[in-house]
This record gives structure tokens, sequence and C-alpha cells, in this order.
């Protein structure tokens, strides 16, 4: 079985941070909310040039939006982890 | 001792720092082993890995100018057991994503042979050397999607993951030794060129025994 371990992004200290929040085995679920997890994805490859010539700054992406999640890992063993399931796909922690 | 498959973690994440870190959990048993390989755009580099604490050792790298790609190649013997910390440090902040795979075995061992070679059309093949009882693992990096990793050539490998870095990738591994020999692998892509990346995992050797050239003298 495979785990797919779902991360926050969040802004700390003006670095991105990354730390997981739940994990779930519906690859439905995650397939229904792949627009959103991909949404800190498809702004670092659009801004990326920008944000690596110093034009713009991540917090931009942050005053805009949301802490986004993504798709942190996948796995098929989570032992140790210390992770509990997400029971609500449309209400991430 | 024969190599025992253990535990996967994959993952296509987007960093937005200069490193990535995720928990992987080595199986328990005796020769350990752990394999890494990780993709990524060329904006940026792979300079280092750890896992639990342990720098890993850099197989091979590669730069793929035509494709834009990076890929880097570790293993690490005799890993910490259980969940562990995979760390892979990039000479800046990434803002692609990238690619990442761990696996774990045990009864393996260090030494074994690579492939490393850059893009040129599909299917992409090459011969590699192999100890009796070894198991490989490919891969393949392509402007289009990489549809095959076949271990030995013709032989189809389940996909042990499909990433996307700005480009196409794909693992395979196989899951029956090979007895001592040279076997062709390939990967394959939709069209266009595709590259070639292998490592082989070797049984752990028996000292003393178990061999088919080891041999008594009696005097």
């Amino acid at each position: 079985m495979d785990y797919y371990i779902i991360n926050k992004i969040q802004l700390q200290g003006g670095e991105v941070k990354q730390n997981p929040v739940g994990y779930t085995t519906n690859l439905d679920d995650v397939e229904s909310i792949r627009g959103d997890l991909q949404e800190f994805t498809d702004w670092a490859i659009i801004n990326g040039p920008d944000l690596d010539a110093g034009i713009i700054d991540i917090s931009e992406f942050f005053n805009s939006h949301d802490n986004p999640h993504q798709i942190g890992q996948i796995t098929d063993n989570i032992d140790g982890f210390n992770l509990n399931e997400i029971t609500d796909i449309n209400n991430l922690p | 001792m024969a190599i025992t498959i253990g535990n996967k973690t994959q993952a296509n994440p987007t960093p937005g720092a200069s490193f990535y870190q995720l928990a992987h959990n080595q199986n328990t048993g005796s020769d350990g082993l752990i394999i890494v390989s990780a993709v990524m755009s060329n904006s940026r580099t792979f300079t280092s890995a750890t896992y639990g604490g342990q720098t890993m050792t850099q197989i091979f790298v590669k730069a793929f100018g035509g494709l834009a790609q990076y890929t880097k190649f570790w293993i690490l013997e005799n890993p910490p057991t259980g969940s562990n910390t995979l760390r892979i440090n990039f000479n800046g902040t990434q803002w692609n994503p990238i690619s990442v795979y761990a696996k774990s075995f045990t009864g393996a061992q260090a030494g074994g042979n690579s492939v490393n070679l850059s893009g040129a059309s599909t299917p992409r093949s090459s011969n590699i050397t192999l100890s009796s009882g070894s198991l490989v693992y490919a891969y393949g990096i392509s402007i289009n999607a990489v549809n095959g990793v076949q271990i030995p050539t013709g032989t189809a490998t389940s996909a042990e993951f499909t990433h996307n870095t700005n480009r196409q990738v794909r693992g395979g591994l196989n899951t029956t030794p090979f007895s001592a020999g040279t076997v062709q692998i390939r990967t394959t892509s939709t069209s266009g060129s595709v590259t070639l990346q292998a490592y082989e995992i070797q049984e752990k050797a028996t000292a003393g025994g178990g061999g088919n050239e080891n041999f008594f003298l009696i005097m």
C-alpha cells in the first residue's frame, strides 16, 4: 500500500519550510485536489527566474495565497513517521 | 544470503529551499543498503545527501545540457534502521520540482557496477556486467514520456516511480536476481532521446563459501 504524505508549505523567517501534516492512502482524494496541491509548484515554476534574479521575493506568494500543500512524498512504509491519517482531504490542517 | 528488497520512498515536490528532506524507513536485517537517485533542473546542482545524519556515498553524477537536467546517485551501506531523515542538499534554492527515489535492501553490499549515459535516440541501451545474485535499478530522463525501463532488454519492469521535473523521469527495478555475467538493459521514451542511468545492487558476499568458484585444498 502506498501512503501519500502531504506537506504544508509555510514561510518562516523568510524561508520556505515544509512540514508533513498527515497521510492518505486514497489516491482518489489526492487526485480530487491535485490542482490545489500543484498551486505552489505552478507558481514557483512560472516565477522561478525572477525569484533567482531577486526581482521578486517568495513572500509575494504567501501574501496572496493561503499556506499551500503538496505531496511531500509517497512511501510504502510509514512506521515511525508519527503521522495521522487525513480524514477530510478538503480540510487539511 | 539473497538480497531482500525493502521499503521504498519517492518524492516529486518543489523544494523552494536549498535542501529537501523526507522520512524513509530502512528495514531491519543484516547488510543493509540504501540507494538514492535524484533528478532536477540544472538551474541548481545536488551537493550532498545524508541519511540518519550519515553522509551518503556518491556513485555518479551527470549534467544533461540538452535536457537542462542534473542527476546524482548515492548509496549508504549499513544505514541506521527504522525511520530516519533523508536530506538532499542543493547549491541554492530550487524552484523547480525534483525527483527523489530511495530504496532499501538487506543482504546487499556496495561496489556494484553502474551505467551513466547521456541522452540519445530511443531506445537507449547499455551492457552492464553483474555478479551472481545482483539486482539492477535503472532510470531514464526524457523530454517525452519515458515509457519503459527494461531489465534486461525485453523484460519490462513496473514503474518504481514516474516524475515530472520539467522533464519526464521513470525508474525501474528488477526483482529476480541475475546470474553472473553481462546483460543489456534499456530505457525507452515515446519519441526523441532518453538517458540511461543504472546501478547494480550486489548480493552480500559470503566469506569462504557459497560460491561456485570456492574449493578446499587438502594437504
